[in-house]
């Protein structure tokens, strides 16, 4: 316990040395203050094209910063021999890599925080109107998408050798996850029977954070509807509280399983070594 | 979490349903909730007037009236039909397009107010006609040559039962005025 | 309610015959033949009705009546907002059948539950409906033939009283048939099936009537020569529902909030030609305003804020639509096989806009992306990609045969409309909000700052 608070103190302290940290913290929050300054005269609440562009850009911008601080910090360990010079102290690879978590965790809710903390005077400064409801779904669905792709993060950290390989596989499932996402899925899915296509489209959501992220939000932003008729009782049960708490399992479920796994594969690297 | 896992597997199931029984179509239940006629936009009632197709690749298109199944035909052509439903006016259940009985006359209401309701036999279709004491037998062979004229003035006819419930002397009137509708149209 | 009961109230009625300028001191003073004790049951509005002459105003002082009842002579039938009447038969608590009826300041219960039912039913020309409020299992008020009425202050609800009811049990609030030259203004109507129903009715005014919570607002039918003005729908499943019509004027209107349904919309035009829709303001629906099978109409100087998809083409040729303000839309507009309409001067807030020659209009046009309606027509499951970051990649390598998109072809620079707020959040909820919003705004702000700083001093 004692080891994974030390490793996760260390991983604030260097995470808030990196300029890297800086750079997205201010990319952040310029951004989201021109959106709300742009869209000035209307009020934020519920799904709208304010709204909407809000939650583009978080999805845009949030996992990135994720998956590059995330997987940076693994590889430096192993780049600059940190790694090989823990493991043959008594440290437990689960106290490390949690450790790894909870600090990566730490500073990057911290910039998520700011962010939303500048969004949130300014737009009271400015005279405007975020709902209250709106702005804390944004923010925990943020803090959410970021913690997920932490996960994914450790991952590439993992299996990439070193910063530039961890940098290429950080921007292909950026790509694939965020921006490809549909294209990819419409080109696969267009070949087979029109009936497989809703359930799988469905079962292939679960596996994309991004995407599942990004229609809970919809979905509690009272925007269920656009969906359509086919996902009516989706719509319905999400929106009700049991779809919250499910919501929170899934979040759990692939954060255990994405931990679980990384742990394992250093473990084994380990005792190889 | 239950509800998570239920809905999981009632997916696999589904898939594996859609897998194995792939001629064979299965027309869909009605929910009133979502289904909106696929040509009017009205809501579809899940009463005896509403037809369905089941395309080839299993799609379900719902419509209020078989008058709209009717205009989708001639929008869409009949190439991708796997089959098509209609409902028998007595007990709702669904009988495939060929295989039903039907009766039209302008006066007969239904919801777009093409006249015709459906019957899983002749029997209970002359069983009709002789109860209203009006109305012609057709069968699905009949239809293609059938006129498809809307009544204007007679739609969603359950919005206007009570004309014939409550028996002032006008509903009699309503009959006439519509004879002269569907022949003026 | 049950004070008053003690009391013993009457009923007085007074020959008229032809004239209605009489005061209420001589009506209260004139005589007590149709007396009727609270004592007994409730009486009958039947038997006074039947006691009465032609022209008669009958003042109802009574707190209860029981119905049905039919009016088959030429009265004037006045309550107060204490006075209902219960009818509990299938019949309609009110049946009209001559014309020139007046019937006002009643609460009339209707508890009988079915298609069948209805609140009040008018067969007769001429009848002014006025200050009903009308609770009922079945429908609100039915006119049938009936011509040149008035239908004004009235409040239709659904009975809840014994339960709730699906949509599709319900009736509808005001429900027209062949029916022409009716002014139905003002009435309330919540909970029902479709607010006002008006099917094969010609040159009718619907003026400032508000509808919530019901299946369709407004729905009409083969009803032209109408005007739609002024009316208010909410949270219903859509506003307005227009369907088989040429000639209306649907202006003023305000349809707000109808999202929930998966098929929702502000408006819906099927079918419609030669009309106009203008002014009305349409927030925060589902699809603000559909268009569909529609040609020759004139849509201008609308407000569209804050819908999931602002304006819906499907098949709609030959429309003008100009100076319309889209504004905050998720998607402002979506059209499939729509090519000819003459579209311009619209404001659209998220269009890339050029003004070179300063006459207020972009020389850039404004093209609508068919891509995501294209492809959701086909698999409606992809409509789970709505307005996900990878769709709109997608859409934008897909530029090729932009001819054939609906354009707007010199976009506005600027609100053609003044802006509108939304009513239901604004005024009394802003103060505390902003508090607490400052609040939790500063605090988070204060905290990650903290936390940097000290993880960058303890530097040990």
């Amino acid at each position: 316990m004692s080891d994974m608070l030390q490793v996760a103190k260390k991983e604030i302290k260097v995470g808030f040395r990196n300029p890297w940290a800086y750079s997205f913290l201010v990319l952040f929050s310029v951004f989201s203050l021109s959106l709300l300054l742009i869209n000035s005269q209307n009020e934020i609440s519920g799904y709208s094209g304010v709204t909407g562009s809000m939650l583009s850009l978080i999805l845009y911008l949030l996992p990135l910063m994720s998956l590059f601080l995330g997987s940076f910090s693994l590889t430096a360990e192993k780049e600059e021999g940190s790694w090989q010079l823990l493991s043959t102290y008594p440290l437990g690879t689960l106290s490390f890599m949690l450790g790894k978590y909870f600090g990566l965790s730490v500073v990057l809710l911290t910039i998520i925080s700011f962010g939303y903390g500048l969004m949130g005077i300014v737009t009271v400064l400015v005279g405007k109107m975020f709902e209250v409801n709106t702005y804390l779904l944004f923010l925990s669905f943020s803090c959410g998408l970021v913690l997920l792709f932490l996960a994914l993060a450790l991952w590439i950290g993992t299996l990439a050798k070193n910063r530039w390989q961890a940098l290429t596989i950080s921007v292909m499932i950026w790509f694939f996850t965020v921006i490809a996402w549909p294209t990819i899925l419409i080109a696969v899915l267009g070949f087979l029977p029109y009936l497989w296509i809703k359930p799988l489209l469905v079962i292939f959501t679960f596996l994309n954070p991004a995407e599942f992220v990004r229609l809970f939000v919809v979905i509690k932003l009272g925007g269920g509807s656009v969906l359509g008729p086919e996902y009516y009782q989706w719509v319905g049960w999400i929106h009700s509280a049991s779809g919250s708490f499910s919501f929170f399992v899934l979040f759990l479920v692939w954060l255990l399983f994405s931990l679980t796994c990384v742990c394992w594969i250093w473990e084994r690297r380990r005792s190889r070594a | 979490m239950k509800k998570g896992f239920v809905a999981l597997s009632f997916i696999l199931v589904l898939i594996v349903v859609a897998g194995c029984g792939k001629k064979t179509y299965q027309p869909q239940a009605i929910n009133e909730d979502v289904d909106v006629c696929v040509i009017c936009n009205m809501q579809v009632k899940d009463d005896a007037f509403a037809t369905q197709i089941v395309t080839k690749e299993g799609k379900s298109l719902k419509f209020d009236d078989i008058g709209c199944m009717n205009e989708w035909k001639s929008q869409n052509g009949t190439d991708e039909i796997g089959m098509a439903y209609v409902r028998d006016y007595n007990d709702k259940e669904w009988i495939e397009y060929e295989k039903a009985a039907y009766v039209y006359d302008a006066s007969i209401r239904t919801p777009m107010a093409y006249g015709l309701v459906s019957f899983k036999d002749k029997k209970s279709a002359e069983q009709f006609i002789q109860e209203q004491s009006v109305g012609q037998l057709l069968s699905s062979e009949d239809l293609a040559n059938h006129k498809w004229e809307q009544s204007k003035g007679m739609m969603d006819m359950d919005m206007h039962m009570h004309d014939d419930g409550d028996a002032h002397g006008n509903s009699h009137e309503h009959d006439e005025n519509r004879h002269e509708d569907s022949t003026g149209h | 309610m049950k004070g008053k009961n003690a009391l013993i109230f009457c009923v007085f009625v007074l020959f008229l015959t032809g004239q209605f300028s009489l005061d209420f001191s001589r009506v209260h003073a004139s005589n007590e033949r149709y007396k009727v004790s609270s004592n007994d049951s409730v009486p009958s509005l039947q038997d006074i009705i039947d006691k009465a002459k032609p022209g008669d105003r009958i003042v109802l002082a009574e707190p209860k009546y029981s119905g049905p009842v039919v009016i088959n002579k030429r009265l004037e039938i006045l309550g107060s907002e204490n006075v209902l009447l219960i009818n509990d038969k299938p019949e309609p608590a009110i049946t009209i059948q001559a014309d020139g009826v007046t019937v006002h300041d009643i609460n009339v219960l209707q508890k009988h539950a079915g298609e069948e039912s209805t609140a009040v039913h008018v067969q007769a020309d001429r009848v002014t409906i006025r200050n009903l409020k009308i609770r009922t299992r079945g429908f609100g008020i039915l006119l049938r033939n009936a011509e040149n009425c008035i239908l004004e202050n009235n409040n239709i609800t659904w009975d809840t009283s014994q339960g709730k009811s699906a949509i599709g049990q319900k009736g509808n609030g005001i429900d027209l048939f062949k029916s022409n030259h009716n002014r139905i203004a003002n009435n309330k109507i919540s909970n029902m099936r479709d607010g006002i129903y008006l099917d094969n009715s010609k040159s009718l005014d619907i003026v400032e009537n508000m509808i919530f919570g019901s299946r369709y607002g407004i729905h009409c039918m083969y009803i032209d020569g109408t005007k739609i003005v002024g009316n208010i729908g909410e949270y219903n499943m859509t506003g307005a529902m227009i369907m088989g019509v040429r000639d209306v004027l649907i202006s003023d209107n305000s349809f707000a909030k109808q999202k929930n349904n998966a098929n929702s919309q502000g408006i819906l035009l099927y079918d419609v030609q030669t009309s106009i829709v203008q002014k009305n303001s349409i927030e925060g629906n589902r699809v603000g305003i559909y268009l569909e099978r529609s040609s020759q109409n004139k849509l201008s100087h609308n407000s569209i804020y804050r819908n999931f998809v602002g304006i819906q083409f499907v098949n709609a040729e030959n429309n003008i639509i100009q100076n319309n303000d889209f504004v905050a839309n998720v998607i402002e507009s979506e059209a499939n096989d729509s090519q000819s309409n003459q579209i311009e001067h619209n404001f659209w807030d998220s269009a890339k806009v050029l003004d070179t020659n300063h006459d207020g209009n972009s020389e850039i046009k404004y093209s609508i992306n068919p891509f995501y309606r294209n492809l959701i027509s086909e698999t409606p499951a992809y409509q789970l990609f709505f307005q996900s970051p990878g769709i709109s990649f997608l859409s934008g390598m897909y530029e090729h045969d932009q001819n054939s998109w609906t354009t707007d072809s010199s976009p506005r620079m600027k609100l053609n409309q003044p802006a509108i707020i939304s009513s239901t959040i604004a005024d009394k909820r802003l103060l505390p909000e902003k508090t607490f919003l400052l609040i939790i705004a500063s605090m988070l702000l204060l905290i990650s700052g903290l936390t940097i700083i000290y993880s960058r001093g303890s530097k040990t």
